[in-house]
């Protein structure tokens, strides 16, 4: 418990930092820190209820990207403004790691299931932007309309 | 639902009052110039990081805008081609080369605005140069804080991962001279060489840290400063294009990624043999 309550404040702490540093405008900070903070406690839950790596990291980039598609609605900016910071929480720098090192030590099998696991959470991840990207374009006003000549 | 009015305002980073078009700056009705002030909107748009959709949805909104009969728009990551027909029947066609593209939320959020602007009522072409000029000069932050924003995202994410304060401390001062490399403007050195020497840096960096007594867990701050270097979400977004039909922006992007990721891995493990081989696998 002690530990999740950890990982949601520092969460938070890195998603700011991010919005910051891919220039978010100010105004939009807060909700993207709370996305960020949103994706990680529904990474948490589902990983404890679920396990696994590609379920949670699914559920929790389709609700971070989904939550963006709606805040970008409400709010009538473009969804990357809430997209990026909102999934940074996911990106499996942890599994990369694990992968490099079992590989320079020379652990191969070690490498090559960290390896597949960070494969697993990357798809996880896209999966979930592109279900919710594909529900935000169903629920879009029509693109290319064309007027009859 | 009421949202509170500053999530709200639709207009985000810069706002300019709208000037009635002065003496001699006519709203343009042939297809160059149209055509023109559509690509230079969906240039910056593709340069501040706006999906592939959007891009090729906004130069076609903004030449329906200032009445064009059809429009097709072809965008990748690094490049549009659009040709425009009037209903007087004569036609240009235009190319864009962009060549670098990064994030940059705020401006694509007031370009966004712009192209709404501009198709609600069409303004001339010096009054869309002035707002696009006003765009790329807008900074919604002051510079230190961008360094700021990184160290706080690197030492976040090394206590994210398990680290203890003192990781997230150290990985935060490598941050700051990460981001200062990032953002050295006259380097001009390829993406991919950019990743290799600053994850290599990065690599060493957090190792000295550890062996000089600033932090406990090498591992903890090494993913700390990976997570700042891995490009945000390409990944993600790469998929995304392929599966909504920009199957060559989406591959460019993949490939892109893959090679990046690559490049970053090989820093790291260049900077964690090093050590190993001087150490005696202490690393």
């Amino acid at each position: 418990m002690r530990e999740s309550i950890i990982m949601l404040i520092t969460a938070a702490i890195s998603t700011l930092g991010f919005s910051i540093l891919f220039y978010v405008h100010p105004r939009r900070l807060l909700v993207a820190t709370l996305g960020g903070v949103l994706t990680t406690a529904v990474y948490l839950i589902a990983g404890h209820f679920i396990g696994g790596e590609l379920f949670p990291n699914l559920l929790a980039a389709l609700v971070g990207a989904g939550f963006s598609e709606i805040m970008a609605r409400v709010t009538k900016v473009p969804v990357p403004v809430y997209m990026v910071p909102c999934v940074i929480p996911l990106v499996p720098g942890s599994g990369l790691y694990g992968t490099m090192f079992n590989f320079v030590t020379g652990n191969y099998p070690e490498a090559a299931s960290a390896g597949l696991r960070t494969l697993q959470v990357a798809l996880g991840i896209a999966g979930g932007i592109v279900i919710a990207s594909v529900l935000g374009i169903i629920f879009r006003p029509r693109l290319f309309i064309r007027k009859k000549r | 639902m009421k949202f509170p009015h500053f999530l709200t305002t639709p207009t985000g980073g810069v706002t300019r009052a709208s000037a009635p078009a002065a003496e001699g700056q006519t709203v343009p009705t042939d297809a160059g110039s149209i055509l023109s002030i559509a690509l230079d909107v969906g240039a910056e748009l593709l340069r501040a990081g706006g999906e592939i959709h959007r891009v090729e949805d906004t130069v076609t909104r903004i030449c329906r805008a200032y009445g064009a009969e059809a429009v097709e728009v072809f965008a990748i990551t690094s490049l549009i081609t659009a040709e425009v027909r009037m209903p007087d029947g004569s036609f240009a066609t235009r190319n864009r080369r962009v060549p670098t593209a990064y994030n940059h939320l705020a401006r694509l959020e007031s370009l966004n605005a712009l192209s709404r602007t501009i198709c609600k009522s069409p303004i001339s072409a010096a009054e869309v140069e002035a707002r696009l000029e006003d765009i790329r000069l807008y900074r919604p932050v002051p510079e230190w804080l961008c360094y700021l924003g990184g160290m706080l995202a690197t030492g976040g994410f090394a206590v994210f991962f398990g680290g203890s304060i003192l990781d997230g401390l150290a990985a935060a001062a490598i941050a700051l001279f990460l981001t200062l490399f990032a953002r050295l403007r006259p380097l001009r050195i390829n993406s991919m060489v950019k990743s290799l020497i600053s994850s290599f840096a990065a690599g060493v960096l957090s190792v000295l840290c550890v062996e000089l007594g600033f932090g406990e867990h090498v591992d903890k701050i090494i993913i700390g400063t990976i997570m700042l270097e891995i490009p945000g979400l390409s990944f993600g977004n790469a998929l995304r294009d392929l599966l909504c039909g920009d199957t060559l922006a989406g591959t460019m992007r993949l490939i892109q990624a893959i090679l990046q990721t690559l490049m970053i891995a090989l820093g790291y493990m260049a900077a964690l043999t090093l050590f190993n081989r001087l150490i005696g696998g202490g690393v």
